[in-house]
């Protein structure tokens, strides 16, 4: 069950990492930064369109910045 | 007037052999300190930062030093140059060898085997687990270090996973176990820190400068010293090289040919027995490139 856990992790660790860790920390730079976001959009939904796009490219691309 | 003769194979073979003696068994008390002072700086670093008392700034560079610092220590113990096995300060080796990489969250079991498959297939296509480094030129070689570092690719330190699987000892599974705990216990505490408010200083004290010390690392220790990665043998894999950064900021690797002919010199000695053994070099036909 565990091992099972782990490999999934590993599995989609980019899609984890980008919701995991992307997520907050591009919420964190903006609200630091004082970044006035267009459209009403709040520093936490910018964070997750922007940390969970990276990671949903980083899953199925298979690299973070498209090239390879 | 006595008629000069160039010296035979087996001559120069036994001058090489001499030299190498003189510096080999020596216990490199500044690779010890120099792990011990690194991972103590980085650790310190954290309650600095998050208290307040270091800026988050200073942190940062304090941080990238130490992760591009901390290998070599670890280097020292796989070679077991501190202890061998079975002597009284094994567990000091052992020590150096499995703290020395926190940073760098690269486990002492991996490091180790595929460092010794590095020795034995320097600059083999498929048996070296460092050929991926492999570039044309310097700045294709740090742009490579980051695409090797994309999850889809395999190269760089992912190749350290592939060569685990490869192997397929229980000594191997056994390393790479701990580098998978590894691994999760680093992608864990960032994600856990950025949780928590502290994304920012988790990224600038371990995730970013991890990612500087592992191109600067693969740059030095691994592209300049094996650079054009085109030849294999003894006296043929390595080169040493003239940087203009010079010996200290290159970490030693302008002499990192001495480390591949006497893998057991300590890293702090390998600039004299390159000096005195450069003519002896020179004869066999090793370029010094300026050196």
């Amino acid at each position: 069950m565990l091992l099972k856990l782990i490999g999934l992790i590993f599995k989609f660790g980019p899609l984890v990492f980008g919701v995991g860790f992307m997520w907050p920390l591009i919420t964190q730079v903006i609200v630091r930064a004082g970044v006035e976001l267009p459209l009403g959009i709040t520093p936490l939904i910018a964070g997750l369109l922007l940390g969970g796009g990276l990671g949903l490219i980083a899953q199925f691309r298979g690299s973070w910045i498209w090239l390879k | 007037m006595a008629e000069m003769t160039a010296p035979s194979q087996k001559e120069l073979l036994d001058k090489e052999r001499e030299i190498a003696a003189r510096h080999m068994g020596k216990f490199p008390w500044g690779s010890v300190a120099w792990c011990f002072a690194n991972l103590a700086c980085w650790l310190a670093l954290w309650p600095l930062v998050l208290l307040g008392y270091v800026p988050l700034w200073l942190g940062f560079i304090v941080a990238t030093l130490n992760v591009a610092l901390c290998y070599l220590p670890s280097h020292e113990a796989q070679h077991d140059i501190i202890a061998r096995p079975g002597e009284p300060l094994r567990w000091l080796n052992e020590l150096v060898g499995h703290v020395s990489t926190i940073p760098l969250t690269l486990s002492y079991g991996v490091a180790k085997l595929t460092h010794m498959e590095h020795h034995k297939h320097a600059n083999h296509p498929d048996k070296d687990p460092d050929y991926s480094n492999h570039a044309p030129s310097a700045k294709a070689a740090i742009w490579k270090s980051f695409l090797n570092r994309q999850p889809g690719v395999s190269g760089g330190l992912n190749r350290y996973g592939e060569v685990m699987q490869e192997m397929d000892t229980p000594r191997a599974n056994r390393a790479l176990t701990v580098a998978i705990l590894y691994q999760l216990f680093f992608y864990g505490f960032l994600i856990a820190m950025a949780w928590s408010g502290y994304a920012l200083e988790a990224a600038l004290l371990w995730w970013l400068p991890q990612h500087i010390g592992v191109t600067y690392i693969q740059f030095y220790l691994s592209w300049a010293p094996h650079h054009p990665f085109s030849e294999q043998g003894r006296y043929k894999d390595t080169r040493a090289w003239r940087s203009r950064l010079g010996n200290v900021l290159t970490m030693g690797m302008q002499y990192h040919v001495i480390h591949h002919l006497y893998p057991r010199i300590p890293l702090m000695r390998t600039p004299r027995a390159y000096w005195e053994m450069r003519d002896v070099l020179e004869a066999r036909g090793v370029p010094n490139h300026g050196l």
